[in-house]
Order: structure tokens, then C-alpha cells, then sequence
């Protein structure tokens, strides 16, 4: 198994780098960010296979960044991270365009694992 | 519930009171005002034309006899004295031998008998009390004889105070004229009328043109009192009916002429209190039903403002009742807006601290730790920082699914598999502590359309209490079926040691236990009320102190609109 790209875009810095740091252990390419507009910058100059976003972001919100991350790579597999109800996932226009939502703070394996699901998703496309 | 609207109610209470019975007795008054003035007047006035009718019934009867016996006397007079020829009748034995008959034909009723002469003087006479008259002439008996042929005088009286009256017979046998003069006992005639009964205070008496008693009466009246009498017209029977006081007395009399001396009038009278006696019937009738009006009012009045105030209160109650809901669902969401934004906040600070101790328990698998000599502790610090941090991670889930903002996914859900699935987590601890969990299917269970997350967390939360209400062997029964109206009830019945009633209103409120501290985070059932509001549906508690608990939760049974398999059969276990 290759190691999967995970693009994370998170404002939390601190979330951000102890995520980081935990999955590199786990063997995953793992890209952070904390903006929506450097998140979409580092997909074009990679190939991204995961993203996980957290919803509520300055500048540009989750949902934008999913709809242009899925416009620009229809493949990629988009996690979606929420602490409020601001998201709702049954929207029409992201209901088909995410693999999952969860809620924050996640466990960490369930994140792990939920990541793996999505990389095989994205694999046998 | 109401009870400080106390002062409010006895003052409403007063003036419903009076405003009904303002309202009833006015028309009362008014009612019994004209009944008074008519029907009761009628009947008083035809009472007393029924009493007149009566004396005036007596006076005919009465004065029928008197003018029987009056007129008896003078035919008998009459019939001697035509038998006789005029110098018969001036010889003494002759008179003597009359007398005689007449004292016995008529007992001891002629006192004396005289032939009179045309001029006044004596012919000849019987005297037994030795009186003797000389000249009648001036007397008003013979002025009367000189134009009638039967002359009945009124009463006098004699020297020793009896009294009489005379009759006189006009004697004219072959252009002879004498008088055959009588003298009639006044007691005699006294006698038909003293004897009259009527009631208590009716009387008869004679009494002439000028007002003199001719007899005397029951209640008093004597021979030659003079009377205060007017006289009226006669009525078609000869009767005159009046009313007129007599010392201070309302009196209704009769008075009727006698036929054998129309100088004589008999009196038949009554006091008319006594007459009109019937009316007391009446006036009792109407003073009894005027009490039973007021009655009447009052109960009315009393019946009218008890339920008035009846349903006052009860509206108050309810009104009372529909704020206490509001205030608590007001509360509800004030706790809910204030609590789910400290979750918020509290999450990202949460992530990291378990991120990072996450971080470092990685770390410390590395081969670098191994000879590091608090190796040990720190794994085990690091494992109690996460612990903890998830613990605070359920709390804040918890309070945010509370708070209703909490992303959800609406589907299809067997309601069988979640019940399932909500046990089979449960069991394990359950049969732990000897309780047995009963699930109880209908046979037609449809697929319900709604969010199979908290449909799972809210069973849960439920089975959880069930299991925690009973200590120590029990049963916990979940029964799942279709309700009317098309919904879907689900409940679970515990016997455990039940809900208090003081509790009962407080049960979804957030962060309210019973349990110990640290066993329970209060916000079990608050998370319930959260998510059945979500679910559009709602929470229902029965609970009996040392019997068990209830909760019903009812959920709308209708499918997905937009999905056309919205019934299926669900599985029977």
C-alpha cells in the first residue's frame, strides 16, 4: 500500500502540526494548512488523495474549499470536520461531494481509519 | 396552583354575587310588585265580595224567620179580632178569653192586649202587669194605625225597663172602628237574632231608621242604643252590602228591611278581618313564594358564581401551567445557547490537548524511551490525559446534541435493527446486574423516516436510565408499536425505583442528577429532549415512586415524501 496524500486544513495551528506529526508517524504524506487559499495552492502542486477540512475557517469557508478542491480534483476524497451546525451535510450541493463528516474533536484512530477508508474509495476509482 | 390570585377571586366572587343578584331580584321585585297589585288585589276583593255574599245569605235567612214570626203575631191578630164583633171584643172576658188564646197559640210572647177607639182612648184591655193606658192617641204606633190596617211600632220600654213593642190590628166591622193593640215581649223578638253565629265576630241585630238598636246582639249591642249606621242603597235582594269602621274595626256587614216592618233593618255583620279570613291562605301562598324566590336568587346566585369561580380557576391553573412549560422551554434553550457555545469554544482546546498527548504517547513508543525510568508514569499520565479528554469530548457532544446543532443525516430506519442494536450494547452490563431487557415487536413496524444517529443515542440514553433505576435484578421492557394518528411509539418500562414528583418537571432539565457526582452528567434526558424536538417528535414519562418509570417516545410514522418504498413489513423476532 502507498502512503496516502492528506491534505489537512485546519485554523487551529496546534491541532494542525500534532496531527501532522501523529499521522507522518502512521506512514501518511500528510500536507497542512491553515487557510482554504493555501490548501487549494497546495493541491494544484501536488496530488492530494485526502482532504480533511474543518468547516469554520477565516477566509474562505469549508464548503467553498470543497467545492473548488472537488472542481479542480473530482477524485480527491473530502473529510469534512465540524464542532457546529453551521455545516449540514445533507446539503444537495455537497451531499454527493464528501465522503464523511465528523464530528470534532475526533478520536484520532477513528480519523486515522476514516482516512484509510477514503484513500481505498479513492483507489479503486 | 393559583392561590395568590386568592384576594383577586373573593373580590370577583363578591361582585358576581351582587351583579346576579341585581340582575335577578329586579325583575323579581317588579313580578311580585304587579302580582301584588293585581291577582292579589283581585282575589281580596272578590274574597270580600264572597264574604258580603254570605252575610248578606245569613240576613235573608234570618230575616225570612223574623218576618215569619213577626207576620204569625199579626195574623193571629188579626184572625181574632176579625172574629169577633166590636162589642164583643169591649167586653173584658171577651179580651180575657183572647188573650188566653193567644198567650197560648204564641207562648209567653203578648204582654197585654187593649181595644183602642179611633180617638186613642182605652175600650177595654187585658193588663197582667198592671199597666194601664189612658191615651194612645199621641203615640207614634197610632198615628200609624190610623193609615194601615196593621201597625208594628218600634221597641220601648216600659216602667220597669222591658222592653216591647206593639202590634195594632185595625178592627172595622160594620163602620165600627176599633184598634186591637198588642204588646209584644222585646225579647221575643230579640230571641231570632241574639242566637245568629257567625265565626267568631259575627253578629245579627235589628235596629230602625234612626239608628236605634230594636235588639239586642251577641257582642253587645242593647236594646235602644243608639248606632252610628248609614244607610245605602239596596242591592236587587234587598240587601245592602257595606264596609265601615266601627271603633278602629273594619267591619263588613249586611242590612236587609224587614218585609213585616220596614222601619226595622236587620243587621248582619262581621269584622271583616275575620270575613276575609281565606285571604290569609293567599297572602301566606304569596309571602311563600316570595321567600322561595329570594331563595331561589341565592342558590342561583351561589351556584352561578361557584362555577364562574370554577372555571376562572381553571383557566388560571392552565394558564399557570402553559407558563411554567414555557419558562422551562424557555430555559431549555437559554441553557442550550449558552452550553453549546462553551462546548465550541472548549472543542479546539480539547482537540489539541488530546492531539498532542496523543503526539506523545507516540513518541514514547519510539526504542529512544525505553531506557528512560519514568517511562511507566508517563505512558500511564499520558493515558489518563486522554481518558479525560475524551470524557470531556462525550460532555461536550453531548451538550451540543442537546443544543440541536449537532450535524444530523435524515434516512430510512428500521426502527427493529436500532432497538436491536441500542440492547446489544446494553446487554452485557445489564445481565452483569441480573436485568433482563424484554423487546416487544408489533407485527407491522414501518420504516420510519429520520436520523438513525440520534435515534440510537436517544434509545440509549433511555436503556441507560432504565438500567441505572434498578440497582439489582429487574426487568427492563421495550415495546416498540404503531400508535394512532400515524405515529410510532417506543416505550421503555422500567421497575426500578421510579421518579419522584417534585422531580418530575425537572427530569430535562440539563446537568439535573440524582446520581452520584461524577456518575452522571445531568444531561442524559436533557440530550433526549434535544433530540426528539430534532426528530419532530415527543417524550412522554410515567413514573410511579418504587414501581418504575416509562418513557414513550412518539415519532412521526410517515416515510420519506421523496421516497416511494416508504412501508415495508418489518421483521418479527
Amino acid at each position: 500500500m502507498s502512503n496516502p496524500k492528506v491534505l489537512l486544513v485546519d485554523d487551529e495551528e496546534a491541532l494542525l502540526t500534532s496531527l501532522q506529526r501523529r499521522l507522518q508517524l502512521r506512514g501518511f504524506n500528510v500536507i497542512a494548512a491553515n487557510r482554504g487559499e493555501s490548501a487549494l495552492r497546495a493541491a494544484r502542486r501536488q496530488d492530494v488523495d485526502v482532504a480533511v477540512i474543518d468547516v469554520k475557517m477565516p477566509g474562505m469557508s469549508g464548503k467553498e474549499l470543497l467545492l473548488a478542491l472537488k472542481k479542480e480534483h473530482p477524485h480527491i476524497q473530502i473529510i469534512v470536520q465540524t464542532g457546529h451546525g453551521l455545516f449540514d451535510p445533507r446539503d444537495k450541493q455537497v451531499a454527493d461531494k464528501i465522503f464523511s463528516c465528523l464530528a470534532k474533536p475526533c478520536d484520532f484512530s477513528v480519523l486515522k481509519q476514516t482516512i484509510i477508508d477514503a484513500y481505498n474509495k479513492k483507489k479503486a476509482l | 396552583m393559583a392561590d395568590h390570585y386568592q384576594k383577586t377571586y373573593s373580590w370577583i366572587r363578591r361582585h358576581i354575587i351582587l351583579v346576579i343578584f341585581l340582575v335577578l331580584s329586579i325583575p323579581f321585585i317588579l313580578v311580585i310588585t304587579i302580582v301584588y297589585f293585581t291577582g292579589y288585589q283581585y282575589i281580596k276583593s272578590s274574597i270580600t265580595q264572597q264574604a258580603g255574599f254570605k252575610l248578606a245569605d245569613a240576613a235573608i235567612e234570618v230575616r225570612s224567620e223574623l218576618d215569619a214570626g213577626i207576620t204569625g203575631l199579626c195574623k193571629t191578630m188579626s184572625f181574632l179580632s176579625e172574629s169577633e164583633t166590636m162589642s164583643g171584643l169591649q167586653e173584658e172576658e171577651t179580651l180575657a178569653r183572647i188573650f188566653a188564646r193567644l198567650e197560648k197559640e204564641s207562648g209567653d210572647v203578648f204582654q197585654d192586649l187593649a181595644v183602642v177607639a179611633t180617638d186613642g182612648q182605652v175600650l177595654a184591655g187585658v193588663f197582667p202587669y198592671g199597666r194601664v193606658y189612658v191615651d194612645f192617641s199621641r203615640e207614634e204606633w197610632f198615628i200609624g194605625s190610623c193609615e194601615d190596617r196593621v201597625v208594628v211600632s218600634d221597641v220601648h220600654f216600659d216602667s220597669r225597663n222591658n222592653p216591647y213593642f206593639i202590634i195594632s190590628v185595625l178592627h172595622d166591622h160594620c163602620q165600627e172602628q176599633a184598634m186591637l193593640r198588642a204588646t209584644v215581649n222585646g225579647l221575643w223578638l230579640s230571641a231570632f237574632v241574639e242566637n245568629v253565629r257567625l265565626g267568631r265576630t259575627g253578629e245579627a241585630f235589628l235596629v230602625n231608621s234612626k239608628g236605634i238598636a230594636q235588639t239586642r246582639s251577641r257582642m253587645g249591642k242593647d236594646f235602644g242604643e243608639k248606632l252610628n249606621m248609614v244607610f245605602l242603597e239596596p242591592q236587587p235582594d234587598g240587601t245592602i252590602r257595606m264596609a265601615y269602621h266601627e271603633q278602629g274595626v273594619e267591619m263588613l256587614a249586611a242590612i236587609t228591611s224587614l218585609k213585616s216592618n220596614s222601619n226595622w233593618f236587620l243587621v248582619v255583620r262581621q269584622e271583616k278581618e275575620e270575613a276575609i279570613e281565606d285571604i290569609l291562605m293567599v297572602r301566606m301562598v304569596f309571602i311563600f313564594g316570595v321567600i322561595l324566590g329570594v331563595i331561589f336568587i341565592m342558590v342561583i346566585g351561589y351556584l352561578t358564581s361557584s362555577m364562574l369561580m370554577k372555571k376562572i380557576r381553571q383557566a388560571d391553573e392552565k394558564k399557570c401551567e402553559i407558563d411554567e412549560q414555557l419558562i422551562q422551554s424557555q430555559k431549555l434553550a437559554a441553557i442550550g445557547q449558552l452550553s453549546s457555545g462553551v462546548a465550541h469554544e472548549i472543542n479546539n482546546p480539547l482537540a489539541v490537548i488530546g492531539e498532542e498527548a496523543g503526539w506523545l504517547q507516540d513518541l514514547m513508543k519510539d526504542a529512544d524511551f525505553k531506557d528512560f525510568k519514568h517511562a511507566e508514569e508517563f505512558r500511564d499520565s499520558l493515558g489518563a490525559i486522554v481518558d479525560q479528554v475524551r470524557r470531556c469530548k462525550e460532555v461536550t457532544h453531548k451538550l451540543l446534541s442537546f443544543a440541536r446543532k449537532m450535524d444530523s443525516n435524515f434516512s430510512e430506519v428500521n426502527l427493529k435493527e436500532v432497538v436491536d442494536e441500542v440492547v446489544e450494547m446494553r446487554e452485557q452490563d445489564a445481565f452483569l446486574d441480573n436485568i433482563t431487557i424484554e423487546k416487544v415487536y408489533d407485527k407491522k413496524l414501518p420504516i420510519i423516516f429520520s436520523e438513525p444517529y440520534l435515534l440510537r443515542q436517544l434509545l440509549l440514553n433511555l436503556v441507560n436510565n432504565a438500567v441505572d433505576a434498578i440497582s439489582k435484578g429487574g426487568k427492563i421492557t421495550i415495546h416498540a408499536r404503531m400508535g394512532p394518528q400515524e405515529k410510532v411509539l417506543i416505550s421503555v418500562t422500567d421497575n426500578g425505583f421510579g421518579i419522584p414528583r417534585e422531580n418530575l418537571n425537572k427530569i430535562f432539565d440539563p446537568f439535573f442528577t440524582t446520581k452520584p457526582p461524577g456518575k452522571g452528567t445531568g444531561l442524559g434526558l436533557s440530550t433526549c429532549h434535544g433530540i426528539i424536538t430534532k426528530l419532530g417528535g415527543e417524550i412522554l414519562v410515567d413514573s410511579e415512586v418504587n414501581k418504575g418509570s416509562t418513557f414513550t417516545v412518539v415519532l412521526p410514522a410517515k416515510p420519506n415524501p421523496g421516497n416511494k418504498t416508504g412501508e415495508q413489513a418489518a421483521g418479527v423476532e
